[in-house]
């Protein structure tokens, strides 16, 4: 045995002059720490008890309204919705204290929504209490005034509230997707249809090649760029802007060479896009009131899809400053440049999700593109879809629950919706010829 | 002799295989004398990282999420006795492996010395192993008296190794009830909330306290807590050696981590 060196002995024993505090304080939390892991996931198991007063017209209006609150319920794949046939409580009240809160845990509801229909001016009045069953106080309480005919805004209103009781997250029952679809030929256009796919409404009619939609916060305005000639009879990717209030277009940006891939900031004040008229497609912020713009990016390679994050305060890209495209983020100012994506060799069209805590892309993998999620440093990639066609251009929920996105899987590309698990996948457009480039509209305010 | 010195510097190869043999030795003296009086910094080993060629994920995360479910649970850990006899023979063998490199290096004379010592010492060595194997199989014979009776006799201290061993057993049989219970809607499980929770444990198994040492900032989720805390009990009941730790230390439980 070598003894050791008089330097390292000495070494050690400094060593264990500085480190015998902390042991010291170690040993004073002498306690077992169990890290208990993950949790399973398990859905809160919802009962919608019938409405009272229901007689009529009056009755099946409610009838309705609660069955499309079902139907939007389980459009969330978060809730198990318990059978009526289960239910024990038989008493007309809805109020707290008018009936047994025992019925409702005896069968495992973990909600119950009541509620009591009554005929009003404007057609009816309906008061709902949604009560929380292991605490057995209410969660919500409201009255909601609705025509006999438009039960469908009713059921769409209360399963938003029920659902922003539950979770605490918006509900997402009056949003709606804006696509690009080239029904009936070749043009391209700008299409809106509702959550689930229903209510489609074609919004442009300029015969031509749009891209790049694209939602102002408030949902009243959406941007779009398309290909036009400009003055000097040159073909230029210009910025226009839709507005709902008005049905009216108005152009944006002509600026020479590409002005596209816009996305409003949350502020709606300012929307960020590519823009080419300096030679090289770098990342401007265009003020749509001034129409003055302010350059990003400064790179020898192409900078594309920006995309804000849900507080405003940095932007991720795709750039091919590295060579392949990857993608990065940065500072609202441009600052602070950070490349996210080292895997893989093309990864494009990124989009934050509202809850700040994942970033969604379309990354090249086996010959073709398919939806990937990471956390907003770029750990963690999760592949979300694999083996169904290509699948691009992800847009999250204002939820954050789920991603739309298109798809080629059986033949022409579709939009599809799929909850960030890549679980519960539902295709959305039919007969649609090819959509690409849904965008998720926020909750209207 | 005589026919190196008959014309040593008349011959040139003879001359120049001298000079060649001054010069080695003065290198080989320089480098060993060198070694011996300013004896080299060691070659610390740094392991290096292996980074493979980065590609994006190829198991969907459902797929991921099926197979994690599919996996059966952890086999409970086989206590196994160290076996003291292993041990013995380790000696045994670290006095013969000196001696194999000895007998290369050193001359034959002292190899004879070495080789008697060695003997000598494997001979130790291998009486010393003997008493530890009797040794051992007299604990094991004592041990299994007492473990024949329906409980440990509380005059029985558990060596340190033990110890340990049954204090890791009892919190990983807690820790598997909690991962039983510990369930959150899929919403929330989406999300990154992260919390810490001391509680303290009674002989029985009964969460006696629970205190929040860190919240996660979203009640559902600290609720989800306490009901996995609720739905668990009773706890599997502590052993003799942890009673005294967790019924009044506590024990600290990290949802997730």
């Amino acid at each position: 045995m070598k003894t050791p060196h008089l330097g390292s002995r000495l070494l050690c024993s400094v060593v264990l002059l500085f480190s015998a505090p902390f042991a010291a304080s170690a040993r004073a939390a002498d306690q077992a720490y169990i890290a208990v892991g993950k949790a399973k996931t398990r859905k809160t198991i919802v009962a919608l008890s019938p409405f009272q007063g229901g007689k009529g017209s009056l009755g099946s209006a409610g009838k309705k309204a609660l069955d499309l609150v079902k139907t939007d319920l389980l459009f969330m794949d978060l809730f198990t919705i318990l059978d009526p046939a289960a239910f024990l409580d038989k008493s007309e009240g809805i109020a707290p204290g008018s009936f047994k809160m025992t019925d409702w845990s005896s069968i495992s509801a973990e909600f119950v929504l009541k509620g009591q229909l009554s005929s009003h001016d404007k057609g009816l009045a309906l008061e709902v209490y949604l009560y929380n069953v292991s605490t057995g106080s209410s969660v919500l309480s409201k009255r909601y005034i609705s025509s006999l005919g438009d039960t469908r805004a009713l059921g769409h209103t209360l399963a938003n509230d029920v659902v922003n009781a539950i979770t605490g997250l918006p509900g997402i029952f009056q949003t709606k997707i804006a696509m690009v679809c080239d029904r009936g030929g070749s043009k391209k256009e700008v299409y809106v249809m509702d959550f689930d796919g229903s209510n489609m409404k074609q919004i442009t009619k300029h015969r031509s090649s749009i891209t790049g939609p694209a939602w102002s916060p408030d949902g009243t305005k959406i941007s779009y760029s398309l290909v036009a000639k400009n003055k000097k009879n040159v073909k230029n990717w210009n910025l226009y802007e839709f507005s709902f209030k008005t049905s009216s277009v108005k152009l944006l940006s002509d600026r020479h060479g590409i002005n596209s891939g816009a996305h409003y900031h949350p502020d709606g004040e300012r929307i960020a896009l590519t823009m080419s008229f300096l030679g090289n497609p770098e990342i401007f912020i265009f003020n749509p009131k001034s129409k003055s713009v302010t350059r990003l990016t400064n790179s020898s390679g192409v900078d594309v899809d920006p995309n804000w994050s849900p507080d405003g305060k940095h932007l991720s890209f795709v750039s091919s400053r590295a060579g392949a495209p990857m993608v990065y983020k940065m500072d609202a100012d441009g600052g602070n440049v950070q490349r996210l994506t080292f895997a893989g060799t093309y990864n494009a069209t990124p989009t934050w999700s509202p809850q700040n805590n994942k970033i969604g892309f379309a990354g090249w993998i086996d010959g073709r593109f398919d939806i990937f999620i990471m956390n907003t440093d770029g750990t963690n990639i999760e592949r979300l879809t694999k083996n169904q066609g290509n699948n691009e251009d992800p847009s999250f929920s204002p939820d954050g629950n789920f991603l739309v996105f298109s798809s080629n899987r059986v033949g022409q590309k579709n939009i599809y919706v799929m909850n960030v698990d890549g679980t519960f996948v539902k295709r959305l457009t039919y007969g649609m010829g090819n959509c690409v480039s849904p965008r998720w509209s926020n909750p209207p305010r | 002799m005589q026919v190196l010195s008959s014309d040593p510097k008349t011959d040139p190869l003879s001359r120049a295989l001298t000079v060649s043999a001054i010069v080695h030795g003065a290198v080989i003296a320089v480098v060993v004398l060198k070694s011996l009086i300013f004896p080299g910094k060691p070659v610390i080993y740094t392991p290096t990282l292996r980074v493979d060629m980065v590609g994006l994920p190829d198991i969907t995360k459902k797929d991921l999420m099926d197979i994690s479910k599919a996996l059966p649970k952890e086999a409970p850990e086989e206590k196994i006795v160290k076996p003291q006899v292993k041990e013995a023979v380790k000696e045994d063998e670290l006095v013969l492996n000196p001696k194999k490199k000895k007998e290369k290096e050193k001359a034959k004379e002292k190899e004879k010395d070495q080789l008697r010592e060695n003997r000598m010492e494997s001979a130790l060595a291998r009486i010393r192993a003997l008493e530890k194997v009797r040794e051992a199989a007299r604990n094991e014979e004592e041990a299994a008296v007492v473990i024949k009776g329906n409980k440990v006799s509380k005059g029985t201290s558990l060596s340190g190794d033990a110890k340990e061993a049954a204090e890791a057993s009892y919190y990983d049989l807690v820790k598997d009830r909690l991962i039983e219970n510990w369930a959150l809607p899929p919403w929330l499980a989406r999300q990154k909330f992260a919390a810490q929770v001391m509680i303290t444990v009674s002989a029985q198994g009964a969460v006696t306290s629970v205190k929040f040492l860190k919240l996660s900032g979203n009640a559902q989720f600290d609720e989800a807590i306490r009901t996995t805390l609720k739905d668990s009990q009773p706890l599997p009941e502590p052993p003799e050696a942890v009673l005294d730790t967790v019924e009044s230390e506590g024990i600290v439980l990290g949802f997730p981590l």
